[in-house]
């Protein structure tokens, strides 16, 4: 690149005068050649190059070189003109097609298809962009959690287990892993629906014995203190071995799976919809509660299936498990008409069998052999007789 | 070299980090005294030890505000919708964390007090990199929105051991204003875009606190030229 001799100074960046480097960029490679060759005789026509170009005639440089010699002066009026104004036109030894590389780029029309796949690739890394965002506003909010004080993590609240899989669902395992980073770092357990505290090490040191079934083994204190309990961790990692290795924004489809959480009420969990969950709350008596709930969790569903429509806006192209039901089209085998006729030796070892090589038969000899295979189904064998 | 001795490493370590803060302060432009920048460790060491020889860092973070140069050079033009534009610079807010682990929690806590004290952007010196999520915080967008308007910058301890602008290898960098930027592409008649780039990671550029888009003048010595200098556009 021809710039940074352009940009050599004394100092202040705005005072000098060496034209060469920009020169150079300003008429393209062939200029550029001249200019090594006659850098001195440029530099005073450089000085006066703010003023006209065509003044410049009677001057040292050979016209060859006044296009490279003028350069600030040139961009928008193209060298050749220039020249043929006034006097005689010199014939130049550089190519006749010298367009100043400076001169805005000849429009061309907007390419259909060049710009959509542009924008394509655009809104795959904008949808992307949103993931990364939607996955670090889940850890944020679960950095919190639970919600309610001193749940307990084998019987979460309902409404809680149910936000924690729906934020689960763009998770990949890396990113549960940071989920565990963060809440150790705010001195949690790891397990994102355990109010606990994590566990401290017996002592401060960075290696720390444990006693195993194989005997003693030598951890990371760190290790230690990622969870609660035994118990919280084999939960948490419970949720984590569920989650789909494929970052989110390559996912197919809308098949998310249902991330399981292990509890001990999953009963609760299974029927779990927004409504019935705050029925739940209100209503005390668990024996009514759960003739009612049958038909008001069905009613209340219409609603929780419009209220994940308007959040299924938010990410369109992907459908959503609720979304299966749109599919009305059935899908239809092919059977077949006759029995399927196993493949008989016959034809091979016939008469074109000589021809074959290693089962291939060459073009040379394919027509015979194609008519051949044409007398098998008769129905259509004139479709494919040639000529 | 005997009275090191006295001084755990620590505290020697931590006596470079504040000395190269402040000289990245003062470098930027922000007013600082001078003596301010070579404190001697007897000195930081009676100011931030605790009983036990550690350095405190509770008591180390600093808060500057830009001199009258550092103003005029992140003045913005004025438009015809905003005929008196603030300058694209405020007072600094330099923590120095303590934490071993520096996550979401530490960065947002941080975030906050900026925003509550009214700073304009801040620099967090934390003992060990962040976690990656903090980093994704720092990153995108949200993170313009509830931090401070000029962004939280996040240094490693070990980064700010060496002042690595003192290196005989590393030209001088000069930011340069956004008018004088307009007239250096005048002068050249480039668009920024053909101009050579620099990356707002490079270290000098996180040294500089550089933002997308400015433009930097890079002056070292040549030996055909006697003194050479080159533009480049952060990136």
């Amino acid at each position: 690149m021809g710039l940074p001799g352009g940009l050599q100074t004394e100092g202040s960046p705005f005072s000098h005068g060496c034209h060469t480097g920009v020169a150079g960029r300003v008429c393209g490679s062939e200029g550029g050649l001249k200019i090594l060759n006659a850098p001195r005789q440029a530099q005073p026509a450089a000085e006066a190059s703010s003023s006209s170009s065509s003044s410049k005639q009677g001057q040292g440089p050979t016209p060859q070189t006044e296009p490279s010699s003028a350069p600030s002066a040139l961009p928008e009026v193209s060298p050749a003109p220039a020249v043929t104004a006034v006097g005689m036109p010199p014939k130049s030894i550089l190519k006749n097609s010298t367009v100043p590389t400076n001169a805005p780029p000849a429009s061309k029309p907007v390419n259909k298809r060049h710009l959509n796949v542009a924008l394509h690739h655009a809104s795959l890394i904008e949808q992307r962009k949103q993931i990364e965002q939607q996955v670090l506003h889940s850890i944020i909010t679960l950095l919190e959690f639970p919600t309610v004080q001193n749940a307990d993590p084998t019987r979460p609240s309902a409404s809680d287990a149910l936000r924690f899989r729906d934020f689960m669902i763009p998770f990949q395992p890396s990113d549960y892993d940071s989920l565990i980073e963060e809440r150790n770092i705010a001195e949690k357990c790891g397990y994102a629906l355990c109010p606990h505290p994590k566990r401290q090490a017996p002592s401060r040191a960075k290696k720390q014995f444990v006693d195993t079934d194989k005997g003693v083994e030598i951890v990371d204190r760190k290790l230690l203190e990622v969870w609660c309990s035994d118990d919280c961790a084999r939960r948490a990692l419970y949720v984590k071995v569920q989650l789909n290795e494929t970052p989110a924004w390559m996912r197919q489809g809308g098949h998310e799976d249902k991330i399981e959480l292990m509890v001990e009420n999953p009963e609760d969990h299974h029927k779990a919809l927004p409504l019935r969950l705050k029925k739940e709350t209100a209503a005390g008596s668990s024996k009514s509660r759960k003739d009612d709930d049958i038909v008001a969790a069905w009613a209340a569903r219409d609603d929780a299936l419009a209220d994940l429509a308007v959040e299924r806006g938010e990410k369109p192209g992907r459908l959503s498990k609720a979304n299966k039901d749109l599919i009305t089209a059935q899908i239809r085998e092919r059977v077949g008409q006759s029995p399927p006729v196993p493949p008989s030796l016959s034809e091979q070892t016939g008469a074109q069998s000589q021809m074959a090589i290693e089962g291939h038969v060459p073009r040379i000899n394919r027509e015979q052999w194609q008519d051949d295979e044409d007398e098998d189904n008769a129905t259509d064998w004139d479709k494919h007789i040639p000529g | 070299m005997e009275d090191r001795e006295s001084y755990s490493p620590n505290m020697i370590r931590m006596w470079r980090v504040y000395r190269t803060a402040k000289e990245m302060c003062l470098d930027r432009g922000y007013n600082i005294l001078e003596e301010d920048t070579q404190i001697s460790l007897a000195d930081f060491a009676s100011r931030f030890a605790r009983e036990d020889g550690e350095p405190d860092r509770t008591r180390m973070p600093f808060s500057c505000v830009p001199s009258p140069e550092m103003l005029s050079k992140y003045a913005v033009t004025p438009t015809a919708k905003d005929p008196d534009p603030q300058p694209a610079i405020g007072s600094i807010w330099v923590e120095f964390n303590q934490d071993e682990n520096v996550g979401l929690k530490q960065l947002r806590d941080y975030m906050q007090h900026l925003v509550n004290g009214n700073f304009y952007s801040g620099i967090m010196v934390c003992i060990k990199p962040m976690t990656g999520m903090a980093l994704r915080l720092l990153r995108g967008a949200s993170g313009i929105e509830e931090g401070p308007k000029g962004g939280v910058e996040v240094f490693v301890e070990q980064d700010l051991l060496v002042n690595i602008t003192k290196h005989e290898l590393v030209p001088k960098h000069v930011l340069l204003s956004k008018e004088e930027k307009a007239q250096l592409l005048e002068r050249y008649r480039l668009r920024e875009t053909q101009l050579p780039r620099i990356q707002v990671t490079d270290p000098v550029a996180k040294y500089l606190g550089l933002r997308r888009g400015q433009v930097v003048k890079i002056i070292r010595k040549s030996e055909t030229a006697g003194r050479y200098a080159s533009y480049r556009w952060a990136i």
